[in-house]
């Protein structure tokens, strides 16, 4: 090979791998976007989380009551990807023929399509009715609804009950208790059936997000018309450790707290 | 000399980190079927039912159960039975199926169809069909005993279209989504004999009329 060939040998090799870089880095840079709405860019895989105490009986579940408090809300993610904690106090009610309809009723941050709570924590419900929407989950800010707002570190009793039922369509009312702020009652809550199961939960959506808090002196509504204390209740994490951090620790049989388990310790403050 | 080999070895490192990184992060499957934004309890089917077979669940059934010869029966894949014998959830899975796409992800799989079928000894249908529906009403308690109204929030009842299943009446809704962009089912529901049955799909109405009316 004489040295002209050998210059013309490297020059075309050079010209090679500078255009396979600026064709993979290219490559790169267009399908990042979808790289970041994936893992949104330091939160984690964007998953929904969840933990949960919930009652093990079986039956007509007629209400459900907690006093609630947040310890500790982070959100990791923007508008658009939807990021959201919440604490929550809720009703599954109605058997397998029908959907899975429920209510639950809390204090959430972060957003929601367009809804965002800002810095704070605000009141929350949403209820599934499939009588109303197949499928669909209607959300409601309930602070919004009664211009009043929790702050973390606040005691709120947020209770849940079957209420009545009117040319067959059941109604719940949820009654919202803070020293904060006058009581806030909102009644004839559409949906469908009565309770077979009785939860307090937390979810969140993104890996990196966080919700701590507890729930207390929880008590179910049975048939009876009595209310009573929780006793055979168990607590549940979907989906199942070690991707989910989310952790739950029975404190009595009507305390729970929730917290984050990066290690072996749930950490709930 | 020297310095033309450095500048391939500089380009040929940064093109194989920038196809690792490629192929690390873009290529990883995500799953289109999970739930992933949606808000809301997630409470799992097992707390209320359990896992079943299709035989034991009809020893067990309080109803009529039926299943849709339409559907063949290797697409069953799951049955869930309520422990007291009183409803049943059979998930089919058809990948052939003509299905809607799932944008926001769903508690159903773009090529689910779900049949849950239960005890209920009145018609609910008619109401169904009733759209009248109590307004929310907002109350404020104060400490002193005295209440007032702070106003109400209307509450709708879904559009449901009659349909007609092998001469009986049902409801119908098809595929809805909402502002989050989750996309849901068409869904169809009759009462038989004691019995309710549901009919969910990312589908048609008139293709879930079609593996309802096979039903025996």
């Amino acid at each position: 090979m004489t040295m002209k060939n050998k210059k013309m040998t490297s020059k075309t090799t050079k010209t090679i791998v500078m255009y396979a870089t600026i064709f993979t880095l290219s490559f790169v840079l267009f399908y990042t976007p979808s790289f970041v709405s994936a893992t949104h860019g330091g939160c984690g895989s964007h998953t929904k989380y969840n933990a949960a105490g919930f009652i093990t009986e079986t039956g007509d579940r007629w209400g459900n009551e907690a006093v609630l408090k947040v310890n500790s809300a982070f959100v990791c993610g923007t508008t658009s990807m939807q990021s959201y904690s919440h604490l929550t106090n809720g009703g599954f009610t109605s058997g397998s023929s029908e959907g899975s309809d429920y209510i639950e009723a809390g204090m959430w941050k972060g957003y929601h399509g367009t809804y965002s709570t800002g810095t704070g924590i605000k009141y929350n419900m949403i209820l599934q009715n499939y009588w109303q929407n197949p499928g669909a989950k209607q959300f409601f800010d309930l602070s919004q609804t009664f211009n009043v707002i929790p702050l973390v570190g606040a005691n709120v009793k947020m209770t849940l009950n079957w209420d009545h039922n009117t040319s067959g369509k059941d109604y719940y009312t949820l009654t919202i208790v803070n020293a904060a702020h006058p009581t806030k009652v909102l009644t004839n809550i559409w949906v469908d059936g009565r309770g077979t199961a009785m939860t307090v939960q937390t979810e969140k959506l993104n890996h990196n997000s966080s919700i701590k808090g507890t729930a207390t002196s929880i008590r179910d509504y049975s048939t009876s018309l009595v209310w009573s204390d929780w006793t055979t209740s168990v607590g549940n994490v979907i989906p199942a450790p070690p991707d989910n951090t989310m952790c739950y620790i029975k404190n009595s049989a009507k305390s729970y707290s929730f917290g984050e388990k990066p290690g072996s310790t749930c950490l709930t403050s | 000399m020297n310095k033309s080999k450095t500048t391939i070895k500089i380009g040929i490192a940064a093109t194989l980190v920038a196809i690792a990184f490629v192929m690390t992060t873009v290529l990883t499957p995500i799953d289109s079927n999970m739930d992933v934004t949606s808000p809301g309890m997630s409470v799992p089917i097992s707390h209320i039912s359990e896992k079943s077979t299709l035989d034991k669940a009809k020893q067990n059934a309080q109803f009529m159960l039926k299943v849709p010869t339409k559907l063949s029966s290797s697409a069953l894949k799951e049955v869930y039975a309520e422990k007291d014998g009183s409803g049943v959830t059979l998930l089919y899975s058809d990948p052939s199926m003509k299905s809607i796409k799932n944008i926001g992800g769903a508690n159903i799989g773009s090529s689910e169809i779900i049949l849950a079928m239960g005890k209920k000894d009145f018609n609910p249908i008619p109401d169904a069909m009733d759209n009248d529906v109590l307004p929310m009403k907002m109350i404020t308690r104060y400490p002193n005993g005295t209440e007032t109204i702070d106003g109400y929030i209307p509450q709708t009842s879904a559009d449901f279209v009659t349909v007609t299943i092998n001469g009986i009446d049902g409801i119908s809704l098809e595929s809805t989504s909402d502002d989050a962009g989750n996309v849901y089912p068409a869904t169809i529901r009759w009462w038989d004999n004691k019995t309710l049955y549901t009919l969910y799909g990312h589908t048609s109405v008139q293709e879930l009329i079609k593996i309802a009316e096979s039903m025996q």
